[in-house]
C-alpha cells in the first residue's frame, strides 16, 4: 500500500507558541484519516504546513514520495493536494461554475473543457442547477460545498477538508458524508480531514490522529482512540479520566 | 555646523509634518480609511489662513483654532454626505472616493481662488533668530511650537477623555466596540473631523513660512502616508515621531545631495520601509 | 432566417471608427475622437492589471512617459526612426514593469496603490532633474510619426489599430484561463493559490502587456501633440485617468474602457469649452458619482443586472 502523505517530525513555531511540536503521521493511499483534538491543538496548522501556506521550521513532508517540504501552495495543488478552508473563501464575484472552473482549469486549459468538467463536478455535488448563481449570494452550506467542488475540480488525489461540517445541519452533513464516500469517482483516493463532530469522524475515518497543544497524543482506529485515557483527558480534563476509570 | 543647522531645520519642519501625519494616523487607525484627500484639506487650511489674514487681518498664529473648527465642521459634512458610504467597502472604492474628493476640492480651489501662488508677509514670521552660527526663522519656530502643542493635546485627548477612549476602542476593535455601548458611526465622524482639522491647521501654520496654491496638498498627502507607515500604522505617537524623522531626512537630502531630490527621498523611504520593515520604525505588529 | 454573427457590433464599431477621417472634416472633432481612442487604449491597458487582476495601480503614467520619452530621445540622440523608438518604448516599459512590479506586488491594498504612485513619482522627479539627458522640466519636441499632409487622419489611422490590438487582447484575456486566474487573484489570493495559481507570476504577466500598451499610447499621444515634458506625460493625473476610465466604464469588461473614455473625454471637453479650468472638478465629481451610484461602471447601465454581475467588475465584490 503506497504512502500518499508522509508528515515526519514536523515542527512549527509562531513567535512564542510551538504550534506544531514534532508531529509525525501518514496517510496511505485509499485511507480516510481525520485529525482531531481540542481547540487550539494545531490541526489547521498541520494542513497549512502540508499545503505550503505555512513553512515548517523542522521536519519533512512528502506527497506520493516527493519531498514537498516548504513548497508553495500552488505547487502542492498542482501535485495533487486539494484543500478547503475552515473559513470559506469563495470567489465572490464569480458564478458557482466559474469558481469550480478555477479548479478544473488546472487540468483543462481550454475554457469549454474546463466548464464542462466543472459542470460534472457540480452535478456530482448536486449543485448543477445553481451553476450560474454568483458565489456571493449563496448560503453557508452551499459555499462550503462549493469549496469542496473547487478542490475536487483541481484533479486532486488527496483532499484535505478543514472542518467542512461546521455550520451544516444534520441533513446537509449526511449529504456531505455521502459525497465523501463517493469521492473515488473523481479520482480522489485519500482524504484528510479536520473535524470536531465525532459522529462524522466515527462513520468516515479509517484512522484518527489526535493532537493536543501541538503534539500527537494518540493514533489509531476511531473506536479505540476515543477510549484512550490520554485523549479523554485532553478533551475533558483529568477529572473525567478518573470518573471514567471508576 | 551646517549639519546641525540642517538637522534642526528638519526638526522644525518635521513638527508640522507630525501634526499632519497624526491626523492621517487617526483616520487610518480608527476608520481604516485611506484618505487621499488629506492634502487637499491641508490646502483648504492654507487658504482659510490666507484670506483670514488678507481680509480680516487675523494672524494665522492666532486664527488657527478658528480654521480648525471650520474644517472640523466641513469634514463632518463630507463624512456624512460621502465618506460613510464607503466605510467597510474595499480599498478600491475608498481610494477612488477620497481621490475624487481631493480632485474636486482642488478644482474648486482653482475656480474660486485662481491657480496662482499666494504668499503672505507676516513680519513676525520673517524675523530671524538664533545662537552661535545657527539661524532660524521665527515663523518656523512658531509653527513648530504650535504643531507640537497640538499633537500633545491630541494624545492627551485620546488618553484621558471619554471620547478619546471611545476612539481608541474603535481603533482597536471595530466589531466589539458597539457592544460596549460605543456609537461607532459617531466616533468615525468625529475622528474624521479631528484628522482633517489637524491637516487644516497644519496648512494654516505652513502658510506664513511657505506659500500656497490649489495643488500644494498633493505632496503632503503622500508625505503623510510615508510618515504613518514609518511610524507604525495608526499610531499617533509613531506618526509624530515619524514626522520629525522625515523632516530631518528631507533636510539632510537637500543638504548633502540636492534640493530638488528632497521630494524623492520621501518615496524612497516609503518603499524601503514598506518592503523591509512594514511595521514601521516604532510600530509593533506589521 | 439568417442570423448575424455575434461579432457584428464590434465590426460595425471599428468600421465606423476607421471611416471617420473620411467624413469628419472638422480637425477639432477628429482630434477629440483621436484622444478618446488613445485614452481608451490607456484604460484597456490599465484594465488588464487593475480590472481583471484587481491591483489598483495609480502609477501607470510611468509607462506612458517611458513610451513618450523613449521615442523622443532615441530619435533625437541616436537618430533612430521614431517608429523604432515607439517599439523601444514598449520594451523599456515592459522591463520597467518587471522591476516596479516585483517591488510593488509584494504589497497589498492601499500600500500597493501608494507604492505605484511612489514609483511613478520617482521616475518623474528623475526625468525632471536630469536636464542633460531629458531636457528636464522644460521638455522638448517629440518627433512626428507621420508626414504631412493629412496628419490628423494619419494619426487617427495609427491609433485605431492600436485600439484594435488592445481590444483583441482584452477579448482573449476575458475568456481565457489566464483571465479567470487574474479574477481569482483579485477576489482572494489565498483561494487562488489553493487552485494552483501563482499570484506573483500572474500579476507580472498581466502587467507586461499593460505597461507595453500604455507606452504605445504614450508615444502616439506625445507624437501627435509634438511634445514631451514631465508635466504632460508623467503626471499623476494621467495615472488617475487610466484607472478612472476603466472603472467609470466598467472594469474587467471589454467595452468598459471604451465607454469610459467616451464619457470622460467628452464630458471634460464640454466642461472645458463652457467652463474653463473645471476639468479637475469634473474628474473629481465623476469619481465620486461612480463610487457611490455606479460602482459597476457605465456599462452596468446597459446590461441586465444578472448579466452584468457575471462580468465580475472588481467593485462587484464591494464588501472589503
Amino acid at each position: 500500500m503506497a504512502r500518499i502523505l508522509e508528515f515526519e517530525k514536523v515542527s512549527k513555531r509562531f513567535g512564542g507558541l510551538l504550534a506544531t511540536n514534532d508531529v509525525s503521521f501518514h496517510v496511505d493511499d485509499g485511507e480516510v484519516v481525520f485529525l482531531i483534538g481540542p481547540n487550539g491543538a494545531g490541526k489547521t496548522t498541520v494542513f497549512n504546513l502540508i499545503t505550503g501556506f505555512v513553512k515548517p521550521d523542522a521536519g519533512i513532508i512528502r506527497f506520493a514520495g516527493q519531498d514537498i517540504t516548504g513548497g508553495e501552495p500552488y505547487e502542492a495543488t498542482r501535485l495533487g493536494i486539494g484543500r478547503t478552508f475552515q473559513v470559506v473563501q469563495p470567489l465572490a464575484a464569480l458564478t458557482m461554475r466559474e469558481n469550480v472552473m478555477l479548479g478544473t482549469f488546472l487540468q483543462h486549459p481550454r475554457r469549454k473543457d474546463a466548464a464542462d468538467r466543472a459542470d460534472q463536478v457540480l452535478e456530482f455535488m448536486g449543485m448543477r442547477s445553481r451553476a450560474d448563481q454568483l458565489a456571493s449570494g449563496l448560503p453557508l452550506a452551499q459555499r462550503k460545498l462549493l469549496e469542496v467542488a473547487r478542490a475536487i475540480g483541481t484533479g486532486a488525489k488527496l483532499l484535505l477538508l478543514d472542518e467542512v461540517m461546521a455550520g451544516l445541519n444534520p441533513r446537509e452533513a449526511e449529504e456531505v458524508v455521502g459525497l465523501i464516500r463517493r469521492l473515488r469517482e473523481f479520482g480522489i483516493t485519500s482524504v484528510g480531514g479536520v473535524e470536531h463532530i465525532m459522529r462524522i469522524v466515527m462513520s468516515l475515518a479509517s484512522r484518527v490522529v489526535v493532537l493536543d497543544q501541538g503534539r500527537k497524543i494518540a493514533e489509531g482506529p476511531p473506536a479505540e482512540v476515543v477510549h484512550d485515557p490520554k485523549v479523554v483527558e485532553a478533551y475533558l480534563g483529568s477529572k473525567f479520566v478518573a470518573e471514567a476509570k471508576r | 555646523m551646517a549639519f546641525v543647522q540642517a538637522f534642526l531645520n528638519g526638526l522644525l519642519v518635521g513638527g508640522v509634518y507630525a501634526l499632519i501625519a497624526s491626523g492621517m494616523a487617526l483616520i487610518f487607525g480608527v476608520m481604516r480609511l485611506v484618505n487621499f484627500a488629506h492634502g487637499a484639506f491641508l490646502m483648504l487650511g492654507t487658504y482659510l489662513s490666507y484670506y483670514g489674514w488678507v481680509l480680516l487681518g487675523l494672524n494665522p498664529y492666532f486664527g488657527f483654532p478658528l480654521w480648525g473648527a471650520v474644517l472640523f465642521a466641513f469634514a463632518l459634512g463630507v463624512y456624512w454626505l460621502l465618506v460613510r458610504r464607503v466605510m467597510g467597502a474595499n480599498d478600491f472604492l475608498q481610494i477612488l472616493l477620497t481621490e475624487g474628493i481631493s480632485l474636486a476640492l482642488i478644482g474648486l480651489a482653482q475656480l474660486l481662488f485662481g491657480a496662482d501662488y499666494r504668499q503672505i508677509n507676516l513680519p513676525v514670521a520673517n524675523r530671524i533668530t538664533g545662537f552661535g552660527s545657527l539661524h532660524f526663522s521665527v515663523g518656523y519656530i512658531l509653527s513648530f511650537a504650535v504643531s507640537l502643542l497640538l499633537v500633545i493635546a491630541l494624545t492627551q485627548f485620546l488618553g484621558r477623555t471619554e471620547m478619546g477612549r471611545a476612539i481608541r476602542a474603535v481603533a482597536q476593535n471595530r466589531t466589539v466596540a458597539p457592544l460596549m455601548g460605543i456609537r461607532v458611526e459617531r466616533v468615525s465622524a468625529i475622528t474624521f473631523g479631528l484628522g482633517i482639522a489637524c491637516a487644516g491647521i497644519a496648512g494654516a501654520l505652513l502658510l506664513p513660512i511657505f506659500w500656497t496654491n490649489p495643488t500644494v496638498g498633493g505632496p503632503y498627502t503622500l508625505k503623510s502616508f510615508v510618515i504613518v507607515v514609518l511610524g507604525g500604522m495608526g499610531s499617533v505617537q509613531g506618526a509624530a515621531l515619524g514626522g520629525l524623522v522625515l523632516g530631518v531626512a528631507e533636510q539632510f537630502t537637500a543638504y548633502t545631495w540636492a534640493d530638488r531630490y528632497a521630494e524623492v527621498v520621501n518615496f524612497i523611504i516609503f518603499l524601503l520601509v514598506l518592503l523591509f520593515r512594514p511595521q514601521g520604525l516604532f510600530g509593533g505588529k506589521a | 432566417m439568417r442570423r448575424l454573427p455575434r461579432w457584428w457590433p464590434t465590426a460595425l464599431f471599428f468600421a465606423v471608427l476607421t471611416s471617420m477621417p473620411l467624413w469628419i472634416t472638422d480637425g477639432y472633432v477628429l482630434q477629440l475622437i483621436f484622444r478618446v481612442v488613445i485614452f481608451a487604449v490607456l484604460g484597456m491597458a490599465w484594465n488588464f492589471i487593475g480590472g481583471y487582476a484587481g491591483q489598483l495601480s495609480l502609477g501607470h503614467v510611468a509607462y506612458f512617459g517611458i513610451g513618450a520619452y523613449a521615442m523622443t530621445l532615441s530619435t533625437e540622440r541616436i537618430g533612430w526612426n521614431p517608429w523604432l523608438g515607439v517599439i523601444l518604448g514598449a520594451v523599456l516599459a515592459a522591463i520597467a514593469a518587471l522591476v516596479i512590479g516585483s517591488i510593488t506586488f509584494r504589497l497589498r491594498g492601499p500600500y500597493f496603490a501608494l507604492s505605484t504612485i511612489a514609483a511613478a513619482e520617482i521616475i518623474r522627479v528623475l526625468v525632471q532633474n536630469q536636464d542633460e539627458l531629458t531636457h528636464g522640466a522644460v521638455g522638448t519636441n517629440a518627433p512626428l510619426l507621420f508626414q504631412a499632409p493629412n496628419l490628423d487622419a494619419k494619426f487617427f489611422w495609427g491609433a485605431v489599430p492600436l485600439l484594435g490590438a488592445a481590444f483583441a487582447l482584452s477579448t482573449w484575456i476575458h475568456s481565457s484561463r489566464f483571465g479567470y486566474r487574474l479574477r481569482a487573484i483579485r477576489e482572494n489570493e489565498n483561494t487562488a493559490m489553493a487552485v494552483g495559481v501563482n499570484p506573483a507570476r500572474e500579476k507580472l504577466l498581466a502587467l507586461l502587456p499593460s505597461a507595453a500598451f500604455t507606452a504605445l499610447a504614450g508615444s502616439m499621444y506625445a507624437s501627435y501633440f509634438s511634445f514631451v515634458g514631465p508635466d504632460t506625460v508623467l503626471t499623476l493625473e494621467i495615472s488617475v485617468q487610466a484607472a478612472l476610465i476603466a472603472m467609470l466604464g466598467g472594469a474587467a469588461t471589454i467595452w468598459g474602457p471604451i465607454l469610459g473614455s467616451i464619457v470622460l473625454t467628452l464630458t471634460s471637453e464640454i466642461f472645458k469649452t463652457y467652463f474653463e479650468h473645471t476639468h479637475l472638478v469634473v474628474y473629481g465629481a465623476l469619481l465620486i458619482v461612480v463610487v457611490i451610484f455606479l460602482p459597476g461602471g457605465v456599462i452596468s447601465l446597459f446590461m441586465r443586472r444578472s448579466q452584468f454581475r457575471r462580468q465580475a467588475g472588481p467593485i462587484g465584490s464591494v464588501q472589503g
